[in-house]
Parts: C-alpha cells; sequence; structure tokens
C-alpha cells in the first residue's frame, strides 16, 4: 500500500508538474484576442454620408484597424489563395490588418451565427445568393448599393448580382459563379450506341436516350420488356436535386415548365397545372423510368458519374477539374439541359461578400470587399480551374482550351457575356429554410414513387404561403 | 458538512460555467431570437406553438422509437462483448482494443463511413446481401428501415458502454466465482446470482446514461439523411438544431430543449426510483432508519 | 484397481483439456467474428488513405490500393499546420484528463460517501444537467467566454474540466465507489484517516479501472471534440486536429484520401493510449484484501 501510495503520489506530482508547464505554453502565446467589444445589433450605426471612405473616418496617422473576417473556407489549397490575398492587401494598406476565421461550408453557419449572437460581428462575411433575402430581411446586413455609387462601379461588372438583391438593393459582392450543365460520358454513349445530347435536345429525346443507358445485371436497358429495376449497375444520369435551394433544382424545374413563386415571393405557384407536370416527370424521371439514381442516396461519397456509373451528371465547371483531378479517362464533354415547356433555361449562382451592418469599421470592411473582388485576385482565383469569376469581364478568361471542351465557352461565358440567351439566379426566398423543410416532409415520398404530385401539392401550396407571407423585418 | 467540501469542485463550476447557460436557455425559450437581431418577448408563445407543431411528434415518435429500441440491444450487446473481453485468453488486449476502436472514430468520419456502406445503389452491405440472393434494402433511404439501420449502426459503437461494463466486470472478486464452483454452481447460476447483481450498479449506470444519450441522438441523422426520408429520420434534437440554426428560432429551439429536458428527467427519475429495487451496492451510503 | 482409478483420472484430464480448448476455441470464433465486423469499416479507412483520389469510391471495393500512394501521409499532415494542431489537441486532452480524474473522482467520493443535506437534490442536478441538448447552451456559454476574454484560446475547452468535469464521470464514479464495501474505510477510519486520506489512499487505488476508464473517455472525448474548437477557435494556430480533419471537407468536394490518412493518424494517439490503459483492467486487483469474508 505504502509502495503504490508513494509511486502513485510521485505519478501525479509529475503529471502535475507536466501539466502546469503546459498550461504556461497554452497561456504563453495567447495574445489579447481581437474579440472586438461587442456592436449590439440592435444600435443602428451611424449611416455615414456618402464621402470618400479613406476620409470618413478620422484616422490618426499611423493607427492599425484589424478586421475580422469569416469564411467557409476549408479545403487547404483554398486557404492559401485567400490568405495569400490578405497578404498583398496588408501590403496595400498597411494601416489594415485582416485575421481570419475558416471553416468548412456547413459548419460555417454554425459558427457564424453562434458568433453574432454573441456579439462578435465579424467586419466581412460570405454568404451564398439562396440565402441574400434570409439574412438581409433581417435588417442586418448593409446594402452596397450606395458604396457602389460613390466608387463609381457598374454594379453589372459583376455576374449574377439579380441574386445579390433583396427589394431592389444590392446586399453582397460575388466572388465567383457557376453556371450548372448536363455532363456525360462520351465513352458510355457511343458504347450504347445512343447519339450524343445536343444542345436543343428535349426532356422527351433525353428520356428515350436515358433508357437506352440504364442498364442492369443482365445488360437489358430500361427500354427492354424485361428490365430487372432491381438489378441496375448503370444509370443514364445523376440528378440528385429534390428540394428547391439553388440552380440545380431550377434550371430542370423551370425548363419543364414549373414555376416556383410569383414576383413579390408571395404566393407559391407549384399548383399550377404545368407545375404539377413538370413536378411528376422529374419525380417519374427517377421512381419510374429509373434513369437515375433514386434521390437520397447520392450522398458525400463522390458523384457515381465520376466512378463511371452513371452516364451523365449535373454540375457547374467545376466538374471539369474534379474530372482532370481524378484523372479519369472517360471521354466526357458538356451541354445544356433539354428543353421542356419551359424552353432553354441556363441558370446559376454565386457566393459573395457581404457586411454585416454592425461591423465596427464599415469603411475599410468595403475596401476589403472592393479589393477582393478586383480584377488582380479575380483572375488568381480563375487560374485555379476550380473557380470562376465574379467579375463579367474576366469570365472569357476562364476558359482553356487545352482544358475544357468548345461547348464551355457556350455555356459558361456566353450566357454571363451578353452572347444568346444569358443566365439567371435561381429564385431565394427568405423563408427557404423552412420552405425547405415542408417540402422535403411532402415531396419525398412522391420522389419515392409512393405518391403522386398532385395528391401533395395543395396542401404543399398552402404551407409554402404562409411561410412567404411571414412578415419580416424589412 | 464535508460532502460540500467534496462536492465542491462541481458546485462551483456549475455555479461559474453551467447554471449561468442553462438558466439563460430557460429565458430565451420565453422569446422570439433570430439570433442575429435582438430576442423579443412573447411569454409561453412557443409551448403553445410547440403543442400544435406537427414536426414535435413526429420527431418525438422517432426519438422515442429509437430509444426503446436501441438502448436494451446496446447494452445487451456491449455487456456480451464486455464478457468475452474478460476471458483469459491470448491477444485478449489486441481483442480489446479492436472491439474499442470504433467507438474511437470521430463521430461525423463514421458517420460518413456508414453512409458509404449502407448506400443503397453501391454501398458494402447491399453487396452482400445480394451474394446471398437477398434483395437490395434501401436502408438509410427506405422510410421504413431508416430508424432500425440507425439502431444497427449505433451497436458498432459498443465500445464506450463494454468498457464500462468490463471496469465492473474487473471488480467483482473471483472469491465469489469460486465459492459458487465449490457450491455446484453452473455458468448461468454464476452469471445470474453473482454476475448480474454485482455489475447492477454499472448496468444502472450505463442504462441511465445510455437513455439520455438515445433521447439526444443527431450526428448520424443529420450527416447522413437529414431527417429524411419523409421525416423517418426527423429525431428531436435534430429538429431542434434546425430551429435553432437554420431558421432563425432560437426562442423556440430553447423551448424545443426545455420539453426534452422535462421529459429525461422524468424518466431519470423514474429509474432512480426504480433502481432500488433491483441495483446492488456493496458499500451504499443508507439514510438512518433505514 | 489402482490402473483403473489412473485410466478414470486419466479420462476425466482428457475431458477437462477438451473442454477447455473448445471453451478457448468459441471465444476465439467469437471475438474474431465481431471483431472483423468492427473492423472492416477501419480497414477501409487505412486502405482509402493509401489512395488516389479516384479510386476510393468504386464499386466492386477496392482493398488493395493500386498505386499506393503513401505520400498521401505527409501531404495531408503538411497542407495544414497539422504538428501545430496535434500540440493544441494534446494540451487540452492532458488537461482535461488530470482535472477530470482529479475533480469528477472528488466529487463522486463525495456523493457515494458522505452525508450532507440536499444530497439527492443535488446528485437529481447534476444529472441534469445532461439532459439539456448542448445546441441551447452554446450560444450562452460562448457569450460566457467571450465576457472572460478566452475567445481564440484552448481555455474553455479545458478549464470546466477541472471543476468535476462532465457529470457522467461524477456519476460512473459514484457508482464505482458505491461497490467498495465500507469495511475497507471503516478501518481506516477507526485508525483516524481523515476523508482526504481515504479518498486518495484508498478508493483510488482501489478504482484502477474506473480510472483508467475515465483517463480513455475523457482523452478520446477531448480528442475529438468538435464544436467547443469550432466556437471558440479562430486563429489558425490555435485549433485542434478535429477541425484540421473537418477542413479537408472543400467548398464544392471533399478530398477523401488525405482526409483518411489524416484521420488514420489521428487515430493512432488514441489507440496507443488504450492499449497502455488496458493493462489496468487486471482481475482480481480489487478485494484481495478481503479473504475470508
Amino acid at each position: 500500500m505504502l509502495r503504490t501510495a508513494l509511486s502513485r503520489r510521485r505519478f501525479l506530482a509529475g503529471l502535475t508538474v507536466s501539466a502546469g508547464m503546459l498550461l504556461l505554453a497554452a497561456c504563453a502565446p495567447s495574445a489579447p484576442s481581437p474579440t472586438p467589444t461587442p456592436a449590439p445589433a440592435a444600435e443602428k450605426p451611424s449611416e455615414k454620408p456618402a464621402q470618400k471612405p479613406a476620409e470618413a473616418k478620422p484616422q490618426p496617422a499611423g493607427s492599425k484597424i484589424e478586421l475580422f473576417w469569416f469564411l467557409p473556407l476549408s479545403a487547404a489549397p483554398e486557404i492559401k489563395i485567400w490568405e495569400d490575398f490578405v497578404k498583398r492587401f496588408q501590403e496595400a494598406y498597411p494601416n489594415i490588418t485582416v485575421k481570419g476565421s475558416y471553416e468548412p461550408w456547413n459548419d460555417y453557419w454554425v459558427k457564424l451565427q453562434t458568433v453574432m449572437a454573441g456579439g462578435a460581428v465579424p467586419d466581412v462575411i460570405w454568404l451564398h445568393y439562396t440565402r441574400i433575402h434570409e439574412w438581409a430581411s433581417k435588417d442586418v446586413m448593409r446594402p452596397l448599393d450606395p458604396l457602389l455609387q460613390t466608387d463609381k462601379i457598374d454594379p453589372n461588372e459583376f455576374v449574377f448580382i439579380e441574386g445579390f438583391k433583396y427589394k431592389g438593393k444590392i446586399y453582397g459582392l460575388p466572388k465567383d459563379n457557376g453556371i450548372t450543365a448536363l455532363w456525360y460520358n462520351i465513352d458510355m454513349y457511343q458504347k450504347a450506341g445512343v447519339p450524343l445530347p445536343t444542345k436543343e435536345m428535349t426532356w422527351e429525346e433525353f428520356l428515350e436516350r436515358a433508357k437506352r443507358l440504364t442498364i442492369d445485371d443482365k445488360g437489358k436497358t430500361a427500354a427492354d420488356p424485361d428490365f430487372n429495376a432491381q438489378k441496375i449497375v448503370q444509370w443514364a444520369v445523376t440528378m440528385v436535386t429534390t428540394s428547391p435551394r439553388g440552380e440545380g433544382f431550377w434550371t430542370w424545374y423551370k425548363s419543364l415548365g414549373g414555376k416556383l413563386y410569383d414576383d413579390e415571393f408571395k404566393h407559391c405557384l407549384i399548383d399550377q397545372p404545368e407545375s404539377i407536370e413538370a413536378l411528376q416527370f422529374m419525380a417519374d424521371f427517377r421512381a419510374k423510368y429509373r434513369v437515375a439514381p433514386m434521390p437520397g442516396a447520392i450522398t458525400e461519397p463522390g458523384d457515381p458519374f465520376r466512378i463511371g456509373k452513371t452516364a451523365g451528371t449535373r454540375g457547374h465547371h467545376a466538374t471539369a477539374f474534379f474530372l482532370r483531378e481524378e484523372k479519369r479517362t472517360f471521354k466526357w464533354d458538356e451541354t445544356f439541359y433539354p428543353r421542356g415547356k419551359g424552353g432553354l433555361v441556363i441558370s446559376g449562382g454565386a457566393t459573395g461578400f457581404a457586411i454585416p451592418k454592425a461591423t465596427r469599421y464599415p469603411d475599410q470592411a468595403w475596401i476589403l470587399t472592393k479589393f477582393m473582388t478586383s480584377e488582380e485576385q479575380q483572375k488568381i482565383i480563375i487560374a485555379q480551374k476550380r473557380w470562376a469569376s465574379g467579375l463579367r469581364k474576366l469570365v472569357p478568361l476562364q476558359y482553356d482550351p487545352e482544358y475544357h471542351t468548345p461547348n464551355y465557352k457556350m455555356i459558361h461565358v456566353d450566357p454571363l457575356t451578353g452572347v444568346g440567351p444569358q443566365a439567371e439566379p435561381a429564385p431565394s426566398p427568405a423563408a427557404l429554410a423552412e420552405i425547405e423543410q415542408v417540402w422535403n416532409s411532402a415531396m419525398d415520398p412522391v420522389w419515392l414513387g409512393k405518391v403522386q404530385v398532385k395528391d401533395v401539392v395543395r396542401d404543399l401550396k398552402a404551407q409554402i404561403d404562409q411561410l412567404l407571407q411571414r412578415p419580416t423585418r424589412i | 458538512m464535508w460532502g460540500y467540501v467534496f462536492i465542491s469542485p462541481w458546485l462551483v463550476g456549475f455555479v461559474l460555467f453551467t447554471a449561468g447557460p442553462m438558466l439563460a436557455s430557460i429565458v430565451l425559450s420565453l422569446m422570439e431570437w433570430e439570433l442575429i437581431v435582438p430576442p423579443t418577448f412573447v411569454g409561453l408563445g412557443n409551448f403553445r406553438q410547440l403543442m400544435a407543431d406537427r414536426y414535435v411528434s413526429i420527431s418525438l415518435y422517432n426519438t422515442a422509437y429509437y430509444t426503446f429500441l436501441s438502448v436494451p440491444l446496446h447494452l445487451i450487446t456491449a455487456l456480451i462483448a464486455a464478457i468475452l473481453m474478460n476471458q483469459r485468453v491470448r491477444f485478449i488486449s489486441y481483442y480489446r482494443t479492436l472491439y474499442y476502436l470504433p467507438s474511437v472514430t470521430p463521430a461525423v468520419a463514421s458517420a460518413l463511413l456508414w453512409s458509404f456502406v449502407f448506400n443503397p445503389d453501391y454501398g458494402l452491405a447491399n453487396a452482400v446481401l445480394q451474394m446471398f440472393g437477398l434483395p437490395a434494402q434501401g436502408w438509410f433511404f427506405d422510410p421504413a428501415l431508416a430508424k432500425p439501420t440507425f439502431i444497427l449502426v449505433s451497436l458498432w459503437n459498443l465500445g464506450s458502454a463494454m468498457v464500462i461494463f468490463l471496469a465492473g466486470l474487473q471488480g467483482i472478486p473471483d472469491t465469489l466465482y469460486e465459492a459458487a464452483s465449490i457450491d455446484g454452481a453452473n455458468w448461468w447460476a454464476k452469471f445470474w446470482s453473482i454476475t448480474l447483481p454485482m455489475l447492477s450498479p454499472v448496468i444502472f449506470f450505463n442504462l441511465v446514461m445510455g437513455i439520455i444519450a438515445s433521447f439526444q441522438v443527431f450526428t448520424g441523422a443529420y450527416i447522413i439523411t437529414n431527417g429524411g426520408p419523409a421525416d423517418a429520420t426527423l429525431f428531436y434534437v435534430l429538429y431542434l438544431y434546425r430551429n435553432a440554426f437554420q431558421f432563425f428560432r432560437m426562442g423556440y429551439a430553447s423551448a424545443l430543449a426545455w420539453v426534452l429536458f422535462l421529459i429525461i428527467l422524468v424518466f431519470t427519475l423514474l429509474q432512480l426510483r426504480l433502481a432500488r429495487r433491483w441495483v446492488y451496492y456493496e458499500g451504499e451510503l443508507r439514510e438512518a432508519g433505514r | 484397481m489402482l490402473n483403473s482409478a489412473v485410466r478414470v483420472e486419466r479420462s476425466l484430464l482428457l475431458r477437462r483439456t477438451v473442454r477447455r480448448v473448445v471453451h478457448t476455441l468459441v471465444v476465439h470464433a467469437l471475438l474474431l467474428t465481431g471483431g472483423v465486423i468492427l473492423l472492416a469499416p477501419f480497414a477501409w479507412l487505412i486502405s482509402g488513405s493509401l489512395k488516389e483520389p479516384g479510386q476510393i469510391f468504386v464499386l466492386p471495393p477496392v482493398w488493395i490500393p493500386n498505386p499506393v500512394r503513401f505520400d498521401n501521409y505527409p501531404r495531408a499532415l503538411t497542407i495544414l499546420p497539422f504538428h501545430l494542431f496535434f500540440r493544441n489537441t494534446m494540451i487540452v486532452a492532458s488537461m482535461e484528463v488530470l482535472g477530470t480524474v482529479l475533480s469528477s473522482t472528488l466529487v463522486g467520493y463525495g456523493f457515494a460517501r458522505l452525508r450532507f443535506p440536499g444530497r439527492n437534490f443535488l446528485f437529481v442536478l447534476l444529472l441534469s444537467t445532461m439532459m439539456l441538448p448542448w445546441i441551447v447552451t452554446l450560444i450562452p456559454r460562448f457569450i460566457l467566454f467571450k465576457l472572460l476574454g478566452w475567445v481564440d484560446t484552448l481555455l474553455p475547452l479545458f478549464v470546466p474540466a477541472f471543476f468535476g468535469g462532465s457529470p457522467f464521470y461524477i456519476f460512473l464514479t459514484r457508482q464505482f465507489f458505491m461497490t467498495i464495501p465500507f469495511e475497507i474505510e471503516e478501518a481506516a477510519r477507526v485508525d483516524g484517516a481523515h476523508y482526504w486520506r481515504i479518498w486518495w489512499q484508498i478508493m483510488l487505488p482501489l478504482s484502477k479501472p474506473l480510472l483508467a476508464t475515465i483517463v480513455i473517455f475523457t482523452f478520446i472525448h477531448a480528442w475529438n471534440d468538435f464544436m467547443g474548437p469550432l466556437v471558440f477557435l479562430n486563429s489558425m494556430d490555435r485549433r485542434t486536429v478535429a477541425l484540421g480533419l473537418a477542413t479537408f471537407k472543400g467548398l464544392y468536394s471533399t478530398e477523401w484520401n488525405l482526409m483518411m490518412a489524416a484521420s488514420t493518424v489521428a487515430t493512432l494517439p488514441i489507440l496507443i493510449l488504450f492499449f497502455f490503459c488496458q493493462r489496468y483492467f487486471m482481475r482480481g486487483i480489487v478485494m484481495t484484501g478481503l479473504a475470508g469474508r
């Protein structure tokens, strides 16, 4: 007993000492953390009269300002790029330092809200265009129109700027863009003897081809009578979207003739006959004709298109990047979504910089935003091939004939640069998150083929109307 | 009096770190708080809304289903595993590490792994089924199978409960078993009359903790199914999370949290009462006069 | 007569040996089957960590990577300062272990053995703190630590561990201590020992499996904790391994092979700790002084 007591005491003593040293190590480098003094969101920051930003805040020479920005970056290569930009920014503006916090996309929102709710409002954040209404309607974001006007920047220099507007005012500046397209595996098409997709193709034509590209384990296609839908080894296309957030859903739905909301976002239009027809086609596409994998089956682990399980998919320009990164050997190309009653629909979106109202340094935040969305930085971003440009005039630079197929220009460049039909963002009301919840509850059985669209759509419309008509702060 | 001294670290910590936030959340449950704007008082409005909210009844049902099925299964599996781990065979330390391995993987990583294994179109599980000529299943994406699949996956995490059972088994003196052998008891009699009673404090612990934890099941559903399909895996805490961080309704989420709190509290108190009947402590402090 | 007796003895011996062999075989068979099921996802994790990005999600699943990309490991660990993440996580985890072991056994002893008014109420209060989902206390806790100035430090992550740690361990300790018979303590009390000495020199040494359990569990919890570091840490040099792993989830896709490599490395310290600790799960150490009861 004595021996164990002694050795245990020694052990614990040693542990305490080392713990103490570790504690010192932990505390020592903690430079006073730059928690901004809480600016309660209730307090309306004095709206600065339109002046040159440099003069707005009287700055004694040499005073340092620290901005805190908060971005959903997680992949290390991305973080390096933006930290590089921060270095350049700090060289250009020696009085301003920028501290950043970077989180993966999903966790970003939790942390952002926690931190803002806790009073530590960042100076610059990113918002996806589908969230602009949500955030702007709470009257916590700064409208950027007066700032653009003062600096004589034409908002149309930015792509998808409509997607960043709420009630006519601009709340974000895009730093990238993404137009969704239909991608396909040329080898699989040729093997099945099916003509390649064209840009004028209709959904009916596509469906017929898709059936011949959906193959079961005995080699029968979905066009054959004895096709075994339980044992599909290859699908024609991956069409995952099920809920009305973003351009993936919007392109498909609108091209089929579907309508979501009226212009004021007060009424939901899914109960109109064209909408019901469109939704039913989308459901049948997967559950009845079985030419696409069932929704929900495609979770994180990679798009089956990229591993050769489907002959097509939808995605934006980064699909090319991943196909090259993963060294896929099959021949591929892309084209517009097929057309339906809604004609040709080209849709995309962007993520943009936004400035919370409660930031302590609105002018410096604006300087930072302008810098990051300026040409120099955007050019570097484009060169990565993974991202596209938020600036309209740089969009043509995205196309690299060595890297992309010729259709790239038709799909990702022209619709943003005034050539042919132009791209539009997907409509995204403020209550989108709650709309998604009721939508999924009602539509999940439809996507599984258990229920018809017309049986759920009236009820769903009523619920969505209620959400749309809820009063907002502004 | 000394009792207070000994529990003082917890008491102080409770006052400093826990009581404040808990009180804050009670206050918040009476508010509507859109997080990035200041809260406004709504009295019992959240609670009234809660009672009419169909998502609350759906999620409570889902959570109860999950809890009352997975906890007993989990306990039994963990106990069997612990008994196996207690055997004196060679390499037992390696086995123990192996069996504990799943608990060591972060929840997010294992959720992703399982979503791949149970992928209805190209996952391992269906490949195995088809090897035996059985039809492929929808697993997480079949409304009827989604919850059972989660329960199945939860069994993989038996490591923690197993370790606690193991520690408990270690505390049972061999002398008891030897005495029983001399009296001619077989393995079942030994198990029933010695192991279980001596282990009951630990079984009680795992039961109480299991129920508290299962009522708060969240991560898997959040990552893999997002509450679907058709709300089959919409667990209560997932619905709470949505309200808090996706719908900007922290006040309502706080009200939801306190309702759950009361439910769990009732179950725990019930167990504490029932415990007197079946839990045996060698060194229990009894109140004077009992 | 002697021969038949010897023969009976020998056949008894044989039967017993057979039974023992069968017993061992059965145990091993069960352990192995379960073990393989449990190991499979982990094996897939390691296999994936050595693959090219395109090879991970293929069907039928490929177990042996070809080509084998050992460089996934150095790449995964240097793309972000993982050495810093490891350091930070080690600090947090060790402190949490130390704090929890000391304070939860103290508090657990109080609840298990000492009489004081309101004990039952306080115990239920203790349990009840585990019944409120973390989501609704996250923001108040953030505000609390912000007021203390601890945001972007490691302090919010381990300081609470010194104040009892999680109620889980207090409850666990209480259950364990209540299985230790009074006689031991009474003997010490008769010798004039104060509660401190009893706690330090009797309860703790008799609870090695409990302590080992607390050490392992606390370490793992601290190591894998995500929400705490997410909300409280900003600077890259303060972050933990759990946050580091999450960074592989890129904006458009996840670099699975690198994430798997990093995850495998991240799991190693825990496994080593466990392997080392479970040595303390030794049978018969408790109660050996009680022969004749």
